[in-house]
């Protein structure tokens, strides 16, 4: 068994600041993309383990049924940097709906046009948050082209257990809806334990300014 | 470091400029500012004839409001944004590079949009990057059509599989009823000779009883002559008293016809188990279905007469074209459902019609009825309401074989509480050449 991974209460209360802050901004952002006022959760800070991942993903997710897509990102320094992934899971969204309100072109949205929204959305989300906190720790951060892990999936089906090499994972989750539209989406930001130690390390530099 | 580049160019630009992916970089008009070589030999489009100009104006074929869109994004969020070939195949048509081998249309693209900051940090420009990934889309393709196939073909031979198993309790089923009636047909035989004697005989005793009553009225019409008070009319008087013999002339006779009616029976029953159970079993003929109805009630006679009265309303039925056996065995799976159906005691009627080319058969029960689940799957095999060991859940899935094979329909109406209609329909002229006619 390994050793449960925590933070200290100042890197903790740390952390929570600069995601509050980052999350402001990235709501600024959004609104002002979308045209409407958008709604964010208090971002919630917490270890997962792989043990009980569909146990985890279910307190966090709570729906059964889920559209998802996933994004890479990291900073510099290779290996010894940030290195994670973020799962953007939409739940209760009324894609069609959705594709009206972006209207990115005059045809109604086929499905292709409806996970190309989707994958924007969510590129849009990450990239807005995770920039914010990349800024206010000074790292620069850098993305894969997002993905589509599935959609209308069961959530139970949104990480390959077979493929996780992980035993433990910090999980940032942030939950976005869209005033006056049918749009639930939570932002799952989940670094691995190695990438833990090196925020750690980021956190407490900036402690220290 | 010292390198030839063209004059115009420096040898960092140089290198973008000979990336082998295109770079495009456009300001938030999307006016272009920069158009690697890639662009130049993918589009035909010299650097010359595109920086400086409008994107849209240049390519009016592009998604127009997609690219502002995208564009836009990115000055605003200061962040990078991608466009995958999955979702959106390309975004300029270029063509590809594949013109012997074939396999798409254009040149399949993943982009990625990156913002360049001035010193002050302010989105100045996008950098578009284009990558040509025709080679791995066609291989991705060909993954998921392949997958696709074999989902598909997976289904299939899940139903192949269905409709096995269905063909085999059908065929274990049917060897059953064949065995069975076998059987019958063996003890059947064996029964009629003995009921042949019988029957003989009791008929031969008739005749007897009939010739001995005539000498005994003869001997009684001599009795006169007798001694009045003597030994001998004492005697037979006494005799007669004991034997009750006045009764006894009376029933002697429908005794002798109550026999004979009952052997009658009993040899009609065997009749129709042979019939009911024949040998040539399966063989199509020209068949009275009332004759096949009545013998059936005959022989499911037993299970019937305590839990129904039969009502009978026959109408005027043509000679039909099946294979009687079968459609007897259809018959008695209905009837003694039916009876199973009625808890205490109730009513079975029979209804026949014929109407153009077809006719209809109706058994309704006042029985307990089926509700909505039941009759869904009344015709599924191994399907039963009986208690474990009592139905084997065939009877009515052999049923519904028969009836199709014959190009018939079975329907059912049932209501719970109220009782259960199965109506069989059958065409006239048999399956063969009913399709001659449709």
């Amino acid at each position: 068994m390994n050793k449960q991974q925590e933070f200290s209460e100042d890197q903790r209360d740390c952390l929570q600041e600069i995601c509050n802050i980052a999350m402001g901004q990235a709501a600024d952002s959004l609104a002002r993309l979308l045209e409407r006022f958008i709604t964010l959760s208090v971002p919630a800070i917490r270890f997962i383990s792989s043990d009980n991942l569909d146990a985890e993903l279910n307190q966090l997710i709570g729906a059964s049924t889920v559209s998802a897509v996933r994004q890479g990102f990291f900073s510099a320094h290779g290996d010894q940097g940030l290195r994670g992934e973020s799962i953007i899971v939409f739940s209760e969204t009324d894609l069609a709906g959705l594709a009206e309100l972006t209207a990115l072109e005059d045809e109604p949205a086929n499905e292709m046009e409806e996970e190309e929204l989707l994958l924007d959305i969510a590129n849009v989300l990450c990239g807005a948050c995770l920039n914010g906190i990349a800024a206010q720790l000074e790292q620069e951060l850098g993305y894969s082209a997002p993905s589509m892990i599935g959609v209308n999936i069961p959530l139970r089906t949104l990480v390959n257990h077979r493929q996780v090499t992980w035993d433990q994972a910090l999980s940032i989750k942030i939950g976005y809806s869209l005033e006056s539209h049918s749009f639930q989406c939570d932002m799952l930001l989940l670094l691995p334990t190695s990438s833990v130690d090196e925020l750690k390390r980021i956190l407490d530099l900036f402690l220290e300014d | 470091m010292d390198i030839d580049t063209p004059a115009d160019l420096n040898w960092k630009e140089y290198m973008v400029d000979r990336l082998d992916a295109g770079v495009i970089l456009v300001d938030r008009e999307l006016r272009v500012l920069f158009w690697n070589h890639f662009m130049v030999m993918h589009t035909g489009r010299g650097a010359e004839q595109v920086v400086g100009k409008n994107l849209l104006e240049q390519f009016p074929e592009l998604p127009q409001r997609w690219l502002k869109r995208k564009v836009e994004g990115v000055f605003v969020l200061k962040n990078q944004a991608f466009s995958s070939w999955e979702q959106r195949p390309y975004l300029f048509k270029l063509a590809h590079n594949r013109p012997m081998t074939g396999g798409v249309d254009a040149m399949y693209q993943d982009l990625s949009f990156m913002p360049v900051l001035d010193m002050g940090g302010q989105v100045m420009a996008v950098c578009v990057s284009l990558k040509d990934v025709t080679d791995a889309a066609i291989y991705a393709m060909q993954l998921k059509e392949a997958r696709a196939t074999l989902e598909k073909e997976k289904t299939e031979q899940q139903s192949l599989i269905k409709k096995l198993e269905q063909a085999q309790s059908q065929l274990l089923q049917s060897e059953k009823m064949a065995a069975i009636g076998q059987l019958a047909a063996g003890v059947a035989h064996e029964i009629n000779n003995p009921v042949g004697f019988i029957k003989s005989n009791v008929t031969s005793m008739k005749k007897y009883a009939h010739d001995m009553v005539k000498l005994l009225d003869t001997y009684i019409d001599s009795e006169p002559q007798l001694q009045p008070d003597s030994k001998q009319l004492e005697q037979i008087k006494q005799i007669k008293d004991e034997i009750d013999f006045e009764y006894l002339v009376e029933d002697i006779d429908s005794l002798i016809e109550e026999t004979i009616e009952g052997v009658d029976r009993v040899s009609k029953i065997v009749k129709d188990l042979k019939d009911f159970s024949h040998v040539d079993q399966g063989e199509w003929d020209y068949e009275d279905l009332h004759h096949c109805l009545d013998s059936t009630l005959n022989v499911a006679w037993n299970e019937l007469k305590y839990k129904a009265e039969i009502v009978k309303d026959y109408g005027d039925l043509p000679q039909v074209y099946c294979m009687g056996s079968q459609i007897n065995q259809v018959f008695l799976n209905m009837l003694v459902n039916a009876a199973h159906a009625i808890a205490n005691r109730g009513t079975i009627s029979i209804t026949t019609r014929h109407q153009g080319h077809h006719v209809g058969i109706s058994i309704t029960d006042n029985g307990k009825g089926m509700d909505e689940e039941q009759q869904r799957r009344v015709f599924e095999p191994f399907f039963t309401t009986k208690p474990v060991g009592k139905g084997t859940g065939l009877g009515m899935s052999l049923s519904y074989g028969i009836i199709e094979k014959h190009h018939g329909k079975i329907n059912l109406q049932s209501a719970p509480g109220e009782g259960t209609t199965f109506t069989i329909v059958l065409p006239v002229e048999g399956p063969a050449r009913q399709e001659d006619k449709d």
